[in-house]
């Protein structure tokens, strides 16, 4: 027996539980009663914030190890040593609460959680244990991960006349990954990909978590069992193909911001909305494809900031917060600056030389391309001679459309922001491909099931928003005694 | 703020609506996973070794790129030479190549007539089996991994 496996996983709930400790630190900085929500991203803030932090060593030469990267945080829990007590406390009566719920659970719930964490871990299993053969992996995130790693800076120039290695996408998962390297002394590919497992752990902790107070808590727990065990991210989770790919960590930042930003507008906390902006920058750290996503959560921001008036009444306090939101972004800047400056940038993905006759032909074969997925993308069934689709496209189609009837019919403007986000950037991901300069049919099949992972978390988001007054109004008589986390924000309710 | 419990009877027959349909999705999900994951046998992969489940990877040039990478230098200067158009794209060799053996500097040509640089330490020649081995002068052979695909011979400078 080989116990390789074993310590993996182990180690993996570390890294896991280390960049927690970070993340709250960091978080407690900024909030000292953050929303429960906020608690349940710190994960990956930790995660973010370690891997940022190697990225300025490489600027000023600090040496890449555990030492280092350890220190500073060390040393803010000394400084703040008299806060420590408190968010102990605090995090043992976060856990004992779950822990008391779960005896208090019905029939169903119990099934779908134990089902939901059974998925859970056997993605870590297969994160952890199974081979590394996607092409993105191998050519662009884990190589950029090694090299980082290898030279303790993030530099490029190395390889700078590799043709095909997307030399301008954002350098973050790779940082992130540099991270574990370092925390365990050694380049490991194989344990690297494992990375993604955070981004599992916190995409349903804050779904538990936000749709807990928004929802029903039987609910809350089937819309979080479809965003962990959904067929569509078996691929970049169970299977392999999408081992080490970016398109499921910027799902879930996707959905993290869009999930902060609806939280914002039901409870006016500036620390949520920072958290918006925080997570729309994260996406545009991890891939190209989160700049509009960035630029779309910005916009609406100060559109509905500025609809509600809270902008006219900026209040001292909000300071800080407004000072870390421009903070998120300059990462973001300084990284298309040095693509820019190093001559990093790849060849056009959008040209407006196609003539237009050809864009109604250009748009049908997309529509018949996506929508053809599921015969396509296919996994065996357990007897191995039916296989199954695991492209949900019906399913997010559907799920999208119901959406948008049900903020419709119930003139719920909170939730329209959300769907206006998601709405332009799956429109965004469809301009490129229709405008593309590379030959399309190509295009597609790289890129149109990973495109579809990246929306699909925020898709799931938005129906349980859309359903959110309704369930509101059904429980207004027993005052949240279905919630899963209790806060002081009210549930949202549908706008006049 | 209206009142939350005014909600049209249409609002009401969709909420019910998205509670069935999320449930359906939920019930798909735990099928669709529920089999793809029992076919993942997680009781072998966790009493297996992820270095030997890479290495049990059913392709032939990957395979021996893990086995040189056990076998060469960590800092030598590696010149692969990928000489079977057919059997997967030039990117391929490329990327992978300079993957597995990272650290080390990697060229990967698909011209036999590159000279080898004087710096090179390492040739790795990927062939089919009808080609014959180049056995370029001042290099020795290290190891030669023959499948039905591909063989992949690795020299190193001798001395």
């Amino acid at each position: 027996m080989d116990f390789t496996v074993s310590l993996w996983i182990l180690i993996i709930f570390l890294y896991v539980a280390l960049c927690y400790a970070v993340g709250r630190l960091a978080v407690d900085l900024l909030d000292p009663a953050p929303a429960p929500t906020i608690v349940a991203g710190a994960a990956l803030v930790g995660a973010a914030l370690l891997g940022l932090q190697l990225w300025l060593y490489g600027l000023v030469r600090i040496p890449w190890n555990q030492l280092t990267l350890l220190i500073p945080w060390l040393a803010i829990g000394a400084v703040r040593r008299d806060r420590l007590p408190t968010l102990v406390r605090q995090e043992r009566q976060r856990f004992a609460g779950l822990a008391r719920m779960l005896p208090r659970l019905s029939g169903l719930e119990a099934v779908l959680v134990a089902a939901g964490t059974m998925v859970v871990l056997a993605y870590l299993l297969s994160l952890v244990a199974k081979p590394l053969f996607g092409f993105d992996a191998i050519a662009l995130w884990l190589f950029k991960a090694k090299l980082y790693y290898g030279q303790q800076s993030v530099s490029l120039q190395a390889v700078s006349h590799d043709v095909g290695r997307n030399l301008d996408y954002p350098p973050l998962l790779s940082l992130m990954v540099a991270s574990l390297y370092t925390l365990i002394g050694q380049a490991n590919d194989l344990l690297g990909k494992a990375v993604t497992f955070i981004f599992v752990l916190v995409g349903a902790a804050a779904s538990l978590t936000a749709l807990g107070r928004w929802l029903d808590r039987p609910l809350a727990i089937t819309f979080t069992f479809v965003l962990v065990a959904m067929p569509m991210f078996a691929p970049a989770l169970l299977t392999g193909p999408y081992f080490g790919y970016a398109d499921y960590p910027l799902g879930i930042f996707m959905m993290l911001s869009l999930l902060f930003f609806f939280e914002g507008q039901t409870t006016r906390r500036a620390t949520s909305y920072l958290f918006a902006v925080v997570f729309a920058a994260l996406a545009a750290l991890t891939k190209n494809e989160g700049l509009p996503l960035l630029a779309i959560v910005l916009v609406l921001l100060a559109i509905h900031l500025g609809v509600t008036g809270q902008l006219r009444s900026p209040q001292r306090r909000h300071w800080p917060i407004l000072t870390v939101g421009l903070l998120a972004i300059v990462p973001v800047i300084a990284w298309r600056l040095y693509v820019s400056l190093a001559g990093l940038e790849i060849s056009p993905q959008v040209s407006f030389a196609q003539p237009l006759s050809q864009l109604p032909a250009r748009a049908s074969t997309i529509v018949r391309f996506v929508l053809g997925l599921p015969r396509i993308m296919t996994i065996g069934s357990v007897d191995g001679d039916r296989p199954i689709s695991y492209v949900d496209i019906q399913w997010l189609g559907l799920s999208f459309l119901l959406s948008g009837l049900l903020l419709a019919v119930n003139r719920f403007r909170t939730g329209s922001l959300v769907y206006t986000a998601i709405a332009l950037q799956a429109a965004g991901y469809f301009l490129v491909l229709l405008f593309t300069p590379l030959d399309l049919l190509f295009q597609l099949s790289t890129a149109a099931s990973r495109l579809l992972i990246q929306l699909a978390p925020s898709v799931v988001l938005m129906l349980g928003i859309a359903l959110s007054p309704l369930t509101a109004a059904r429980s207004t008589d027993d005052s949240g005694r279905n919630s899963l986390v209790r806060d002081h924000a009210p549930a949202p309710t549908a706008a006049p | 703020m209206r009142n939350p419990r005014t909600f049209s009877a249409p609002g009401r027959l969709l909420s019910i609506v998205g509670v069935v349909f999320i449930t359906a999705w939920a019930v798909r999900s735990g099928v669709v996973t529920g089999a793809a994951l029992l076919n993942e046998h997680p009781g072998a992969l966790l009493r297996g070794s992820p270095a030997a489940a890479q290495s049990a990877v059913r392709e032939a040039f990957a395979q021996g790129l893990l086995k040189i990478n056990q076998r060469i230098p960590a800092h030598a200067s590696v010149m692969v030479l990928w000489e079977v158009k057919g059997y997967a794209p030039f990117s391929y060799a490329f990327f992978w190549s300079t993957f597995w053996l990272y650290p080390r500097k990697v060229t990967v040509t698909d011209r036999p007539d590159d000279a080898l640089s004087p710096t090179t330490d390492v040739f790795v020649q990927v062939h089919s089996a009808d080609q014959q081995p180049l056995s370029p002068a001042g290099y020795r052979v290290v190891s030669d991994d023959s499948g039905p695909a591909l063989t992949i011979t690795t020299y190193e400078r001798s001395g």
